[in-house]
């Protein structure tokens, strides 16, 4: 049989592109389903066929959220959590970082071992002696409880190291040689010159403290203090059958 | 090193102590730096893992003072049934998960990697769930799974003429929250492993179709043997991950109907906060850092076999 290159060629072209969009259609769908179905009225979410353009928009279905539960405290709190995170995140993995990458001391291998060693922990391992230490130090309902414990993720120091491994040691030599101290080696040098990990940094930093549910869920028992995700599930079970409202307070 | 102080320079502290040379003054200031992230995490890992060990031998209810009880909690999980049966869903739900993810996540990744138009449309669409809260999936996913709901209604319906109740019955609602799981997990593996193929020199694959290597062979013996590392790390990774999944499933099925979805992360919790047996959960968070140590120790040791 002759099948010239280019009939092959387009074939395979042909069946990735297939895949592909079948792909995105599948992970699009249940997100463009959640959004249009915000927009209607109860009795129409689950319609058979469904409408992709919603007759009648309903765009109270999003104020209510706001009206039975303190939606804006929970908006605030989360991003509260998540600026801190991102600060702790970037001062402590840019020190460590550049501490574990450029200087050699006694046990610096073993303290990296260490840190890398936490991030195969899941944190369900250490939920209840975690727990124990927070209402110990009388941290329990507070801001300092909620976004301490878990702010800080190893993978943000191992990220910064690797960078700045890769910064030549000529740099850092010339500043010191211009009389910089070590700090400002660090903040006014090292920093600048990873601009693309630290933001990368901040982007795992910033959705780690917007995702997390667990910790959360233990430490705080105040309303003021519930994040978005708390505040959601808690909406959802109180709400479970309003599915138009429940999907609006989720697109927000 | 010692001979490029300068003269103009200001005397710090350490300088006053005469044992410390100029190198060992710098490694000082290097452990100073290291110093917070090991105070954190002694504080927020170290210390609570080796308080879970402790603790695991304890018999705690958070209000009476905690009562040694030896291996009591340990004799207590192994002849619990639920447990057991916990520990067999933590593992079905880690590899179903897993599995399907490092197969089609590294397909994804060939096909993103070859010359196609919209590249990056794709790469933003598979990448999207993953930066999408996992509550907001968990509430919008339990709404798909609905008996009415579109899964049942609009995806399946051309092809099976059956309402499968997904979240409601024993057989599906594991299925159902894998799917889910795999349904964000894919894309963000996936640009793990395509960072991992850009890293492949393009010679390599001139070379080999010089000699006549055909697609597969291309994959065989270049592709695959050089994306190991990327798959070691996907392969870690990925279980870890699936051993701390949490919310999804607490929001959907909150670990039933019966027990079918219940993993150990949720044990751990129902046992610690809901019935506050805190010195029992502490043995389960033992046992889960076990096998999640066993995972890494296994899939370590295969990876270096192979070299």
């Amino acid at each position: 049989m002759l099948t010239s290159p280019r009939v092959i060629r387009f074939t395979q072209y042909a069946i990735i592109y297939a895949v592909l969009g079948l792909g995105s259609f599948l992970i699009l769908f249940p997100l463009a389903w959640a959004a249009t179905s915000a927009l209607k009225p109860n009795t129409e979410v689950f319609a058979v066929p469904m409408n992709w353009i919603p007759e009648n928009p309903l765009w109270e279905n999003f104020i209510l959220p706001f009206r039975e539960k303190a939606f804006g405290t929970y908006f605030l709190n989360s991003i509260i959590a998540a600026l801190a995170s991102v600060a702790l995140t970037v001062v402590i993995s840019c020190l460590a970082g550049f501490s574990l990458a450029k200087y050699r001391y006694f046990g610096r291998n073993i303290a990296f071992l260490a840190i890398l060693s936490t991030m195969m922990l899941p944190v369900q391992v250490i939920l209840v002696p975690l727990y124990l230490v927070v209402r110990d130090l009388g941290w329990l309902d507070s801001y300092q409880g909620l976004i301490l414990p878990q702010a800080v993720n190893a993978f943000s120091i191992f990220l910064m190291r690797q960078h700045m491994k890769s910064i030549p040691d000529d740099y850092i030599e010339a500043a010191r040689l211009d009389g910089a101290s070590e700090l400002a080696i660090l903040i006014r040098v090292v920093m600048p010159m990873s601009r693309a990990s630290i933001s990368a940094v901040v982007i795992f930093a910033f959705l780690a403290s917007w995702d997390s549910y667990v910790w959360p869920l233990v430490v705080v028992t105040k309303d003021a203090l519930r994040t978005l995700p708390l505040g959601l599930s808690m909406f959802f079970s109180e709400y479970a059958s309003e599915y138009n409202q429940a999907l609006a307070a989720a697109s927000l | 090193m010692a001979a490029v102080e300068s003269s103009v320079h200001r005397r710090t502290w350490m300088e006053y102590i005469p044992w410390l040379t100029y190198g060992r003054r710098l490694g000082f200031t290097g452990f100073f730096f290291v110093l917070p992230a090991l105070i954190y995490f002694t504080l927020f890992a170290f210390y609570p893992m080796a308080n879970a060990v402790r603790l695991s031998f304890f018999n705690y209810n958070l209000l009476s003072p905690p009562r040694w009880i030896g291996f009591g909690n340990y004799e207590f999980l192994f002849g619990s049934r639920q447990f057991m049966e916990s520990l067999g869903t933590t593992i079905i739900y880690a590899f179903g998960i897993s599995v399907p993810i490092w197969i089609l996540s590294m397909i994804l990744a060939l096909m993103l990697n070859q010359n196609i138009r919209l590249r990056t449309f794709f790469r933003t669409v598979f990448f999207a769930p993953i930066v999408m809260p996992l509550v907001v999936l968990a509430i919008i996913w339990s709404l798909l799974y609905h008996p009415y709901g579109p899964i049942n209604t609009v995806l399946l319906a051309p092809f099976i003429n059956q309402t499968i109740p997904w979240l409601n019955s024993n057989q599906h609602a594991l299925l159902a929250v894998i799917i889910l799981a795999v349904w964000r997990a894919t894309g963000y593996y996936g640009v793990i492993y395509l960072a991992g193929l850009q890293n492949i020199p393009n010679e390599y694959y001139e070379a080999a179709r010089l000699d006549g290597a055909n697609n597969w062979q291309l994959f065989r013996f270049i592709t695959f043997p050089l994306l190991r590392p990327t798959t070691l790390f996907v392969v870690v990774v990925s279980i870890i991950n699936a051993l701390r999944h949490f919310d999804a499933i607490w929001i959907m099925t909150g670990g039933g109907p019966g027990d079918a979805t219940r993993i150990l992360s949720v044990l751990i919790y129902e046992t610690g906060w809901i019935f506050l047996r805190m010195g029992r959960a502490a043995a389960m968070s033992v046992i889960l850092f076990l096998l999640a140590l066993a995972f890494t120790v296994v899939q370590m040791w295969f990876f270096r076999t192979q070299e």
